[in-house]
């Protein structure tokens, strides 16, 4: 079992929307490996959403949260936590929720322990000010591989372990937000905002809005949002789909022309007390902030297959469409090359 | 076993933790009584006759549904009969069910009725107004009713379970969850006879058993909030089978996640998910919590068995100034990182935690709903406390069994 | 085999309780019909080849999809790589046709794929109730969702198609415009608001009605779809049903994972099957339990609200 070291600091940054308007977020940002004296080179680098953190069941992972402050708005001294969400048996000294143990105040590190004991799909955010914080943009995705996970060989290269029906040649996050405008704007103008006044604006899936969504990763024109939301397949692969939703709204996510198959929930697969398999199938997939979903299904067709939230009025950008949470999977006749990691 | 509930519409005002003061309609559980939010909790048993006695004090009609119960009777002085809608001129509905009409109606109907009942089913239900729907659920008029299986035996683990022996529901402590949400504005319109639109319905508040965080961690009964008796801290100990009751009484969905671990969902809308030696049972770490329905869950916390000496914790302790601690002024840690273990807190942090127990915060993952109109923290939040085994003492967390009205 | 459907998406009006006739943009299924809402109601049989006809007789644009079906779309995109529509475009007084196999049984949505945000609201969507091998329609005996061993053999059956209506969409939409935020004031079921849910059927615009008969002990198999953008929560009062499929997948294959539940909530897009057996004679109300819905731009009774009667 491995050990993975793994370092996020926490910061500002600016996100931009398709329709050229940028907000001031608060995020994450990966510093694993960063020589102590350059780390302070990633102030206001915050990244939407989050850089991935995966583990295997059985890997001991030390994760290192450096607060560094938010270089745009000087004045504030917020702390930080990781709040591993849905962490089986967690000890309240890592689940960072600081009214019941510690937060990390600006310039200082603090180092979270978990050895994951249940394969699928999690989420992390900060939990200090959460309301705040993760409509800011503290989210991030996370993904505990099952013990024997070995992605070279396909009977092995699953989400829940072999023999559990979960082989997969492609996986995806697709991770739900939203972002209030005002929300954002008045953190910038150092204003109060009455949470109870939340409106989306915007409607994201990894962070991005339609159509940014369907840009590469790495996207030059959009350094805080390095995640692509396309989905690439070959005809025949069986895709892994890990929805995670830290918006503030319930979602409903469907593709044309692709039912879903239904084979985690919550990092659980959906087996009784006996083992019965309780796995089944949507048409649309009805996601609720803090819930995940492992999604499965066979790529078809070449073609292109778009992917669109059925609560139609949120596939807009602050009221215009197309826009919001919409992307596309494109099935390729065979030519894809192998995926080399999760969203690559 | 036939069993008498009586009930009193009454208006009153509740409370929340930014000091404001709500008007509500809700029910009493005695003639002299304060009207509550939520209802009272009503438990009774499987097979039970179960009596409830409605008089209305409102200044409109009333009634009450009793989903998930069939057959249900309603009697107005005029001898029981199956309850039925209510339909108006032309043929429009005017209640979802038999009312008790209001004190001052020149037609002086009856203002008090009797609905009747036996359960079928064990499980956890809702009860809420079938009149002016649109207003009196959310003005306050629905609350809890559990029923116990008919061999529920509270001395015997096997038999103190939510759908009866060998349905793999047995518990050790068990809490009732109700949820909903308060746009202030309607019930400040129904108070002075301003016009009620609900389409302009904008929650500010979001409760649980009535109240809003941080109140809803304060023991249940405490004087200062005389309508709203029920308090939600969940505490239990490591290993223990904790019955978690949710049930959304308002009219929107809401995400409840507990920190600490999954919960195993046992039944839905007060039916056991089981077909024969099928198990249909599974494990969440968020629940959807719908209007109107209810999820039964049993959640155990064993921890990761950490110990001081045996298995310490393989990361450093930053020295306590290099922590934030008690950002609030006050802090629910113990200033250890184990369980039972009390270690150094800040000067000046006030340290409500009791002998190293352990908290995990259980709130709606829509975070706008853990505010009080727009503050964090508040609303939909509560905390499950676990403490050192032995240290808890049974009567935590045990909703007696046969009381159904512990105010 | 292959079985012609033909639809045509005009224009209409339609009539909400307490309200003058609201523009609507529809489907009909021929070309002298007026738009319907929903869109006409079609029954046909697993593995049936349906080859369908669009033909647009709207301002703007238009296309359908079919959700919950396998198909391969056929989307098209602007000169910014953006979606314009989900499938094959039938322009202003043209037409597109596609081509779909009912392949499993099941009530499934078809609806707009062109700005589905504008049409769909404006009321572009309609059912297609695909039936299992062996179901006949004159020989009760054979009656079920799902064929069998799914355990939804029934006796009366009701689909019940859920929607919205934003009135200020509508007439924004209707002249040329541009939206601003969603906010229904109207909701329906299969396309009426109450109290005309509880009309029988009729030839008007809104031709399908909501209300429900059956004798005692009738097993009632309801197909609750959910064609709005919202959630929704629908309650049955003093009937605790089975949930037999979730959309139209069957929970009874070869294990049985159907439950029990009285009130259930839909996410847009979603379908549920309940199935009971209809209890004593009496009225029994069936209605939206987000109760902000069980109203006719504020006034109660109204939305999202019908009667089962049982005789
Ligand atoms: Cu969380
Ligand atoms: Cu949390």
């Amino acid at each position: 079992m491995a050990i993975i070291e793994q370092r996020l600091g926490a910061t500002d940054g600016w996100v931009k929307m398709p329709d050229g308007n940028l907000f001031y977020i608060m995020g994450f940002v990966d510093i694993t490996g960063v020589p102590e004296t350059a780390v302070v080179s990633y102030r206001g680098k915050a990244r939407l959403i989050a850089p991935l953190v995966e583990a295997k069941v059985g890997d001991e992972v030390y994760l290192t949260l450096t607060n560094l402050g938010f270089p745009g708005r000087p004045d504030l001294d917020d702390s930080h936590t990781v709040h591993w969400h849905g962490f089986p048996n967690q000890i309240p000294l890592y689940d960072g929720v600081p009214e019941a143990s510690v937060a990390v105040r600006v310039g200082r590190d603090f180092d979270y322990y978990y050895k994951p004991l249940d394969p699928g799909t999690y989420m992390y955010h900060c939990h200090f000010e959460p309301v705040e914080h993760i409509q800011m943009g503290m989210v991030g995705p996370l993904i505990a591989r099952p013990r024997d996970y070995d992605p070279g060989v396909p009977a092995l290269k699953t989400a829940y372990g072999s023999g559990t029906g979960t082989e997969f040649a492609r996986e995806y996050f697709v991770f739900l937000t939203e972002l209030d405008a005002r929300a954002h704007e008045f953190m910038v103008l150092v204003q109060e905002y009455d949470w109870s006044e939340y409106r989306a604006d915007y409607y994201l899936i990894n962070g991005r809005a339609y159509p940014d969504t369907v840009k590469d990763n790495g996207d030059p024109s959009l350094p805080s949002q390095p995640f692509s939301a396309r989905i690439k397949a070959n005809t025949g692969d069986r895709v892994l789909l890990r929805f995670v939703n830290l918006g503030y709204q319930q979602h409903a996510i469907e593709i044309v022309g692709i039912p879903l198959h239904v084979a985690g929930v919550d990092a659980q697969r959906p087996v009784g007390l006996n083992g019965e398999d309780l796995s089944y199938g949507k048409n649309v997939l009805y996601v609720a902030p803090g819930q995940t979903y492992d999604v499965m299904f066979t790529a078809p067709a070449p073609g292109t297959y778009p992917l669109y939230n059925r609560n139609c009025h949120k596939n807009m950008n602050a009221g215009v469409a197309p826009g919001g949470m919409v992307s596309e999977v494109a099935v390729h006749p065979g030519t894809l090359p192998p995926q080399p990691g999760p969203n690559a | 076993m036939l069993r008498n509930v009586d009930l009193w519409t009454r208006d009153g005002f509740f409370s929340t933790p930014d000091g404001s003061s709500i008007y509500f309609w809700g029910l009493a559980s005695r003639e002299d009584g304060k009207a509550q939010l939520p209802g009272p909790l009503i438990v009774v048993q499987q097979g039970d006759t179960v009596r409830i006695n409605l008089t209305n004090t409102l200044p409109e009609a009333t009634s009450l549904l009793f989903p998930g119960q069939e057959g249900v009777t309603v009697d107005d002085g005029t001898g029981p009969r199956p309850v039925q809608p209510r339909f108006g001129p032309g043929g429009v509905l005017t209640s979802f069910t038999d009312y008790a009409d209001y004190p001052d109606n020149p037609m002086a109907n009856p203002t008090r009725v009797t609905y009747a009942f036996t359960p079928e089913n064990p499980g956890t239900y809702l009860y809420w107004s079938g009149t002016n729907v649109h207003r009196q659920v959310l003005m306050g008029l629905h609350g809890c009713l559990i029923v116990r299986p008919a061999d529920y035996d509270e001395s015997v683990p096997a038999r103190r379970t939510a759908y009866g022996e060998g349905t793999g529901t047995e518990f050790d402590r068990e809490y009732v969850l109700v949820l909903a949400e308060v746009d202030p504005e309607l019930n400040y319109n129904v108070e002075h006879g301003f016009p009620y639109r609900v389409r302009d319905y904008k929650p500010r508040y979001w409760t649980m058993n009535g109240r809003c965080a941080v109140d809803t961690m304060l023991p249940s009964g405490v004087g200062y909030l005389p309508t709203q008796p029920y308090g939600s801290m969940i505490t239990a100990e490591p290993g223990e089978k904790v019955l978690f009751r949710y049930a959304g009484g308002g009219i929107e969905n809401h995400p409840l996640h507990p920190h600490g671990n999954h919960t195993r969902i046992v039944g839905l809308d007060g039916r056991l998910l089981r077909n024969g030696a099928t198990d249909l049972s599974y494990k969440r770490f968020t629940v959807l919590v719908g209007p109107g329905q209810t999820y039964d869950q049993i959640f155990i916390w064993t921890g990761l068995g950490f110990d001081p000496v045996t298995h310490p914790i393989p990361t450093v302790l930053p020295q306590l100034q290099n922590l934030a601690v008690g950002h609030a002024g006050n802090t629910l840690w113990s200033g250890s990182a184990y369980l039972g273990l009390k270690g150094d807190l800040p000067v000046g942090v006030a340290d409500l935690n009791d002998m190293g127990e352990y908290y995990f915060m259980l709130h709606s993952h829509e975070e706008v709903q853990i505010t009080n109109w727009g503050k964090y923290p508040g609303g939909l939040m509560t905390m499950v406390a676990v403490f050192p085994s032995g240290r808890l003492g049974e009567r935590h967390g045990r909703i007696p069994y046969t009381e159904s009205v512990p105010v | 085999m292959v079985t012609n459907i033909d639809l045509w998406a005009k224009s209409g009006s339609i009539i909400l309780p307490g309200r003058d006739p609201l523009p609507f943009w529809g489907f009909s299924g021929s070309a002298g019909a007026g738009a319907q809402l929903p869109g006409p109601r079609y029954d046909v049989m697993e593995g049936e080849s349906l080859h369908i006809t669009l033909s647009n007789q709207l301002p703007g644009t238009t296309s359908l999809v079919l959700s919950g079906v396998e198909f391969t779309p056929q989307p098209v995109k602007d000169g910014q790589g953006r979606f314009v529509s989900y499938n094959t475009e039938a322009a202003p007084g043209g037409s597109a046709a596609y081509d779909i196999v009912a392949a499993r049984p099941g009530v499934f949505l078809y609806q707009s794929g062109t700005a589905p945000e504008t049409q769909v609201q404006m009321g572009l969507y309609g059912v297609i109730v695909v039936r299992p091998l062996g179901y006949d329609p004159g020989n009760p005996s054979t009656w079920s969702g799902y064929g069998p061993g799914t355990g939804t053999e029934f006796d009366v059956e009701k689909v019940l198609v859920i929607g919205e209506v934003d009135t200020a969409w509508h007439e924004e939409i209707a002249g040329g415009g541009t939206p601003s935020d969603y906010d229904p004031g109207y909701f329906t079921l299969n396309g009426r608001s109450y109290p005309a849910t509880v009309d029988p059927d009729d030839a008007s615009s809104q031709p399908y009605g909501s209300g429900m008969a059956a004798a005692p002990g009738q097993r009632i198999l309801l197909r609750i779809i959910n064609a709005g953008f919202l959630n929704h929560t629908l309650s049955l009062d003093g009937v605790t049903a089975r949930v037999v499929a979730g959309d139209s997948w069957p929970l009874k294959t070869s294990i049985d994972t159907t439950y029990r539940k009285n009130t259930i909530t839909l996410g847009s897009g979603q379908s549920y099957d309940l199935l009971f057996t209809a209890p004593a004679t009496g009225k029994y109300v069936i209605y939206d339990r987000d109760l902000n819905h069980v109203v006719n731009a504020n006034q109660f009774p109204g939305g999202i609200i019908t009667i089962l009667e049982v005789t």
